[in-house]
């Protein structure tokens, strides 16, 4: 498995100009161009502020609304944008995969980097509305890194598998947008962690979603350490995750170009 | 002796037939219910290949479509996995692909040379190197900054080789590239395999067109049904292609029944059966078969087409001797020609038309079979044209 890593080490190049492509082509002939990457979860906080918080009450630990939600959806896009577009790229891209070998998991991972970028753009202007809500920043502001890194391995390992999977079922892509849709109700970015019921509170937890999402909210947004214990408890659910879908991929790889 | 850079050892490959994976989930489900497995149709794409090419050593690989040529470079390019046996080889592989397969049309020239370049695996260094010269290869300087989703099908094809031609691996793999772009570039791109061949790199060509893999190849491997045909001499294994491909669809006509063939001979001017005739060579073909019934104002015809189809010679018996034969029921017959084979150096088919008439009815084509041999024509001087016309020349100052 090291060595197969290795591999892609040596890769490295081919995989930061597939995602160059990614990136240059989305917004190419695209009039507002990257502002899309903003626009996204700006839209949605809006939506999300004007029907959560004005004509159905939901709490949000005491956090302005608009902040709360953003908070959530800044990476809940991520993950969805990395998902719509890292799973079908086997398939989109079978033109190279039957006439060229180079390690196969290049193409999702060059689609969560492609993704990452926008989310980076999009975090930018977060810090303007947080500025904007003269949020009080502490130092509990650098467990972002682990929560983000919890969060990129979570979507690496979907990614893989269901890319994969993908090569041999096409179902996949007619699942995906509800999978998605379903995978954010249950995850706390409309709605608060707290006011999920007490006892269902560990099987909640299971999804990294929810201990990733609501870390943020509380480093960025209460300036407190994310909650350790159900942290933990997502870094060991994404890592199990990682490893068999790596797995998985590794041991269809060959087959991709037959069965494509 | 070093190690061959290319071994295949009893090499199968097996694919599925059919719905090839592109099942959904709900079949799969309903199929693990279901009493009666539902058992997937195999097709042996290649059967027991073995075969080792050198170091420096320029391999063509021909055959008829789906023979089994394209599931090669598949394994050779790490593309796909044999199904059982191994596959051996030596240093890094290039592919030099039929169609720039990995262009985006959104980006431009320059952003594809990149592109492309990088998934080649050319580093970047290399192709910052080589870019100029690319871009002077595929003579494509004026466009290079248009999306490639404006350039022609030719100018596509011309940039995604002109790339993959600057690659600099140890084995190159080439399938079908000249199928594209005009004469000149085909032309320019012969060249520089010849020059990849001459700097001691292995090339495996792939390719229909058999004066290519002629003029580039000093070896070549026919495929027939996913297994080696023959493997050796390229002038060999082109005429072995013809005459398999002649014997699966040769036009043939003999419905009437009139005669049954009974054998044939191609025979050079040493007596032996031949494959390969020199330029200016006396050959003698002979016929000999049996009626079937009584025919009149029989007389036989044979013309020889080039490979593209062009009848460079047609004559009868009619028109050499200005007899016509009667036949009686079931008599033995034999047909002979001698024939000088004044044509330049290529690959030849011999066809033959037998004429007559049957109780006394309308003389008519009986028998017509457009391919009874192919034969290859050896040149030691590259001439142009269509006959060897035994040219001598001098230049005197007086």
């Amino acid at each position: 498995m090291l060595d197969k890593i290795y591999e892609l080490v040596r890769y490295k190049e081919l995989l930061l100009n597939i995602t160059l492509r990614e990136l240059k082509v989305r917004y190419k002939q695209s009039a507002l161009g990257i502002f899309w990457a903003v626009l996204q979860p700006l839209s949605m906080t809006i939506i999300f502020t004007v029907v959560f918080s004005r004509l159905v009450k939901i709490p949000s630990d005491g956090i302005p609304y608009p902040l709360f939600s953003y908070a959530g959806l800044l990476p809940w896009t991520f993950l969805a944008t990395s998902l719509s577009f890292a799973i079908p790229s086997l398939v989109s891209n079978s033109n190279l995969l039957t006439k060229i070998y180079f390690p196969r998991e290049i193409f999702p991972i060059a689609s969560i980097l492609a993704a990452f970028v926008d989310f980076l753009i999009a975090a930018v202007i977060f810090s303007a509305v947080l500025i904007l809500y003269k949020v009080r920043l502490t130092p509990n502001i650098f467990y972002i890194m682990p929560l983000l890194l919890i969060q990129t391995l979570l979507i690496l390992a979907v990614s893989l598998f269901a890319s994969a999977f993908n090569v041999y079922y096409r179902d996949v892509k007619y699942a995906l947008p509800f999978v998605i849709q379903l995978w954010m109700y249950l995850s706390p970015v409309i709605y608060p962690v707290s006011s999920v019921p007490e006892r269902l509170r560990s099987i909640y937890m299971l999804n990294p979603m929810a201990s990733v999402i609501d870390g943020y909210r509380r480093t960025l947004l209460l300036g407190r350490p994310p909650d350790f214990y159900y942290l933990g408890l997502a870094a060991v659910v994404t890592l199990i995750m990682l490893l068999l879908s790596y797995k998985y991929f590794k041991s269809v790889e060959t087959s991709f170009a037959d069965r494509i | 002796m070093n190690a061959p850079a290319i071994e295949l050892n009893a090499v199968s490959k097996q694919y599925r037939l059919g719905e090839n994976g592109y099942r959904s989930l709900r079949e799969d489900i309903a199929e693990l219910f279901r009493r009666r497995r539902h058992e997937p149709r195999l097709f042996w794409a290649l059967r027991d290949v073995s075969f080792a090419v050198d170091r420096g050593e320029a391999v063509g690989i021909i055959g008829p479509n789906g023979a089994g040529k394209s599931t090669i470079l598949k394994l050779l390019s790490r593309v796909t996995k044999a199904t059982s046996g191994a596959v051996k080889i030596e240093g890094s592989v290039g592919s030099l692909l039929e169609l720039s397969a990995g262009f985006h049309p959104e980006l431009t020239g320059r952003e594809n040379i990149y592109l492309y370049g990088s998934i080649l695996g050319m580093k970047k260094s290399l192709i910052d190197k080589k870019y100029a010269e690319i871009v002077e290869f595929s003579g494509l300087d004026q466009f290079i900054d248009t999306p490639v989703k404006r350039y022609s099908s030719g100018m596509y094809a011309r940039l995604g080789f002109s790339v993959s031609a600057h690659l600099d691996p140890d084995v190159l793999l080439v399938d079908e590239v000249l199928s594209v772009g005009d004469y000149a570039f085909q032309d320019k791109c012969i060249q520089k395999m010849k020059a990849y061949r001459a700097s001691g790199k292995t090339v495996i060509y792939v390719s229909h067109n058999l004066d290519s893999v002629r003029s580039l190849c000093g070896r070549a491997i026919l495929l027939k049904e996913g297994r080696v045909g023959y493997d050796g001499e390229v002038e060999k294994a082109i005429c072995e292609y013809y005459m398999h491909s002649s014997q699966g669809q040769r036009a043939r006509q003999d419905q009437k029944g009139a005669f049954e063939i009974l054998d044939r001979k191609l025979i050079d001017s040493r007596g032996r059966a031949c494959v390969i005739a020199d330029s200016g060579e006396r050959v003698r073909f002979e016929l000999t078969m049996k009626t079937q019934e009584e025919i009149n104002e029989a007389y036989y015809a044979v013309f020889i087409r080039r490979s593209d189809g062009f009848v460079v010679f047609d004559t009868s018996s009619d028109l050499l001797n200005g007899i016509r034969y009667g036949h009686g029921r079931a008599e033995k017959l034999s047909l002979k020609y001698e024939l000088s084979i004044n044509l330049l150096k290529g690959t030849y088919t011999l066809g033959c038309n037998i004429f007559g008439s049957l109780r006394d009815g309308p003389v008519e084509c009986l028998f017509y079979e457009d391919n009874i041999f192919a034969f290859t024509v050896k040149d030691n001087i590259s001439h142009q044209g269509i006959v060897n016309m035994n040219a001598k020349c001098s230049v005197d100052a007086f």
